[in-house]
C-alpha cells in the first residue's frame, strides 16, 4: 500500500513537472522568442526527389552498408565553386 | 564619397520611406540611378591603410589592437575615419557625411545586387515594441527600453545554387496487433537549391542570419553604391568553405526531414547516411538590409535584429524571474496534485482488476503496458517542454552575443 502511494506520488510529481515545463516552455516561446524560424524550404525552390526507395530491408549492418554502397550519392556535373580557405572573391569587374 | 543634391549640393541619403535618395536640407528626392558623384571616379582607387601603418606604432600590442582597424579619408572634409573589420560604408565623425569606402567596393568585390531598405528606423522600432508590448514575461524595463544604437547595416550575402544528393537508411517501428517490429527502409534522392542566400559576414553567426529569412529576392536591384548612403555596410569576409558548408547543412536537414516523413511506421530514426553536395560556380554577391537595435538590461548588452525588407523581428528576451518562478511553482503544484489524484484512481482500478485475475494472464500484461505507456508519456511531456525552453535560451544567447554587439557598436556615429 505504501509502495503504491509512493509510486503514485512519483508519477504525479513527474507529470506535474513535465506539464509545467511544457506550459511554461510554450508561453516563453510565444512571448519571449521572436523570429525563431528559418524560411520555408520552398522559398528557395528546393525540391526533394527520391530516386530509389527500399522498404523492409534485412536488419543488419552488412545490408545497411550494402545499400549505401550500391546507391552512392552523385556529384552534380556542373562547374563548381572553389573550395578551401581562400576568401571568396567575385572575379567580376566594375561596370 | 557623398552624393550631392543637384539643387543645393548637400549630401544625399537613401530614404526607405520614399525609396529614393533624399536631401535632408531642401527635401528634393532623386532615384538612385539618376545621381552620380563627381568624385566617384577619383575616389575609386583610394586605399584604406591599416591604423598602425598610419600612426607608425609597430609594437606588438599596437599591431594586435590595430589589426582590425583601418584609416580612410573622408572625401568631403578630409577627416580621418577609422573603420573596423570589413566595413564598407560609414559616416564621417567630423562632418557627418555618409561615406562609401570604395576600395572595399572595389573592382574585385563589387556586389552585383542589393535589396534597398524598405523599412524605416521608426517602423523597425515600432515593430519591436508591438511584439513585446503585450508580453506577460518580458520585464517592464525591456518593454519600455531606450535603444542605445539603431543602425541600418547592409550585410553581404552570397546567393548560391547547389545540388545535394544523399542515400540513407532509416529504422522505424511497425505494430502488428500485440507485437511491434523494427523495419529498415532505404532512401536515395536529391535536392536542388536555387538562389539560396549565404551570409557573407564572418562575425555574425549563421544562425542569427538564417532567422532573418526570408528575403524577397525578386526585389533585388542591380547594385548602386548610392543605396548605401545613410547606412553602414560590410564587405564579405568569409572563405570558400563557408560557401559550401552552410547550404550543405541546410540541404541535409531538409532532405532528412523529408525522408523521415516518407517511410512507413512510427518513431523513424536515421541510422546511416552518405551525401554529396555541389555548389555551382555561378554564385552571386549581394547586400541585404538589416536593422540592428542595441540596449542594455541588467548589465548585459542585447541586440535585436529586424529584417530591413520584411520587418521580421529576431530576438530572444529574458523573462521576469519572480513571475516565472511563481507561475512555475503554482502551476507545478496544481498539476502535481491533479495528477496524483488521477493516478491514484487509475492505479486503484488496475489493482482492483488485478486482484480478481489469475497471475500471468494477458490482462496483467495490459496493465503493465498501460503503466509503461504513462511513464513514456510523462517523459515525452517533460522532454518537449525542456526542448522548448532550451530554444528560448538559445535565442536569448544569440541576442546577448558580445560578438554581435561589437559588430554593431564599433562604428562611426
Amino acid at each position: 500500500m505504501v509502495t503504491v502511494i509512493i509510486i503514485t506520488f512519483i508519477f504525479g510529481l513527474l507529470a506535474g513537472i513535465g506539464g509545467v515545463c511544457n506550459i511554461i516552455g510554450n508561453m516563453l516561446r510565444k512571448r519571449n522568442n521572436f523570429g525563431d524560424s528559418h524560411a520555408d524550404p520552398h522559398t528557395y525552390t528546393q525540391l526533394v526527389t527520391f530516386t530509389d526507395c527500399s522498404e523492409r530491408m534485412y536488419p543488419s549492418d552488412k545490408s545497411t552498408m550494402e545499400y549505401i554502397g550500391n546507391h552512392p550519392p552523385r556529384k552534380a556535373s556542373f562547374p563548381t565553386a572553389p573550395r578551401g580557405d581562400a576568401p571568396v572573391e567575385s572575379p567580376r569587374t566594375r561596370r | 564619397m557623398a552624393t550631392l543634391c543637384k539643387n543645393c549640393s548637400h549630401a544625399l541619403i537613401y530614404d526607405p520611406s520614399v525609396k529614393k535618395m533624399l536631401c535632408t536640407t531642401c527635401g528634393s528626392t532623386f532615384n538612385a540611378e539618376e545621381v552620380e558623384s563627381e568624385s566617384k571616379k577619383f575616389r575609386e582607387d583610394e586605399k584604406v591603410r591599416r591604423r598602425d601603418e598610419v600612426y607608425g606604432d609597430d609594437t606588438d600590442e599596437a599591431v594586435e589592437e590595430y589589426l582590425e582597424n583601418y584609416v580612410y579619408t573622408c572625401s568631403e572634409c578630409g577627416g580621418e575615419i577609422v573603420i573596423h573589420g570589413s566595413e564598407a560604408s560609414t559616416k564621417c565623425v567630423f562632418c557627418g557625411n555618409p561615406n562609401v569606402v570604395f576600395s572595399r567596393i572595389s573592382k574585385e568585390k563589387m556586389p552585383e545586387y542589393i535589396i534597398p531598405f524598405t523599412v524605416t528606423k521608426e517602423q523597425a522600432l515600432s515593430a519591436i515594441k508591438s511584439k513585446i508590448a503585450n508580453s506577460v514575461f518580458v520585464p517592464d524595463e525591456i518593454k519600455n527600453f531606450q535603444p542605445e544604437d539603431v543602425r541600418g547595416i547592409y550585410l553581404p550575402y552570397w546567393i548560391v545554387e547547389a545540388y545535394y544528393d544523399e542515400v540513407c537508411v532509416i529504422s522505424s517501428t511497425v505494430s502488428r496487433g500485440k507485437t511491434s517490429t523494427t523495419i529498415y527502409s532505404g532512401r536515395r534522392g536529391n535536392l536542388h537549391m536555387k538562389k539560396f542566400p549565404v551570409d557573407g559576414c564572418a562575425i555574425l553567426s549563421n544562425e542569427s542570419s538564417a532567422r532573418l529569412e526570408p528575403f524577397n529576392l525578386h526585389a533585388m536591384k542591380p547594385f548602386d553604391e548610392d543605396y548605401l548612403l545613410g547606412f553602414y555596410s560590410n564587405a564579405s569576409d568569409i572563405n570558400y568553405e563557408e560557401l559550401w558548408h552552410v547550404p550543405a547543412a541546410r540541404a541535409q536537414k531538409i532532405f532528412e526531414e523529408a525522408a523521415l516523413s516518407d517511410v512507413s511506421g512510427s518513431s523513424p530514426k536515421l541510422i546511416s547516411e552518405s551525401h554529396m553536395v555541389s555548389v555551382l560556380n555561378n554564385y552571386q554577391y549581394a547586400m541585404f538590409p538589416v536593422w540592428f537595435v542595441t540596449f542594455t538590461y541588467e548589465g548585459k548588452h542585447n541586440t535585436i535584429l529586424v529584417n530591413g525588407q520584411t520587418n521580421k523581428v529576431v530576438c530572444g528576451l529574458p523573462w521576469r524571474k519572480p513571475l516565472f518562478w511563481a507561475m512555475t511553482i503554482g502551476i507545478g503544484l496544481a498539476l502535481t496534485f491533479l495528477s496524483y489524484f488521477a493516478f491514484e484512481a487509475l492505479f486503484n482500478i488496475i489493482l482492483t482488476a488485478g486482484a480478481s485475475r489469475r497471475s500471468g494472464s494477458s490482462r496483467n500484461d495490459g496493465s503493465s503496458k498501460l503503466i509503461v505507456g504513462i511513464a513514456v508519456g510523462i517523459f515525452t511531456l517533460f522532454a518537449t517542454g525542456y526542448k522548448k525552453m532550451k530554444k528560448v535560451l538559445k535565442q536569448i544567447e544569440l541576442t546577448q552575443s558580445a560578438k554581435t554587439f561589437n559588430f554593431v557598436k564599433k562604428r562611426q556615429e
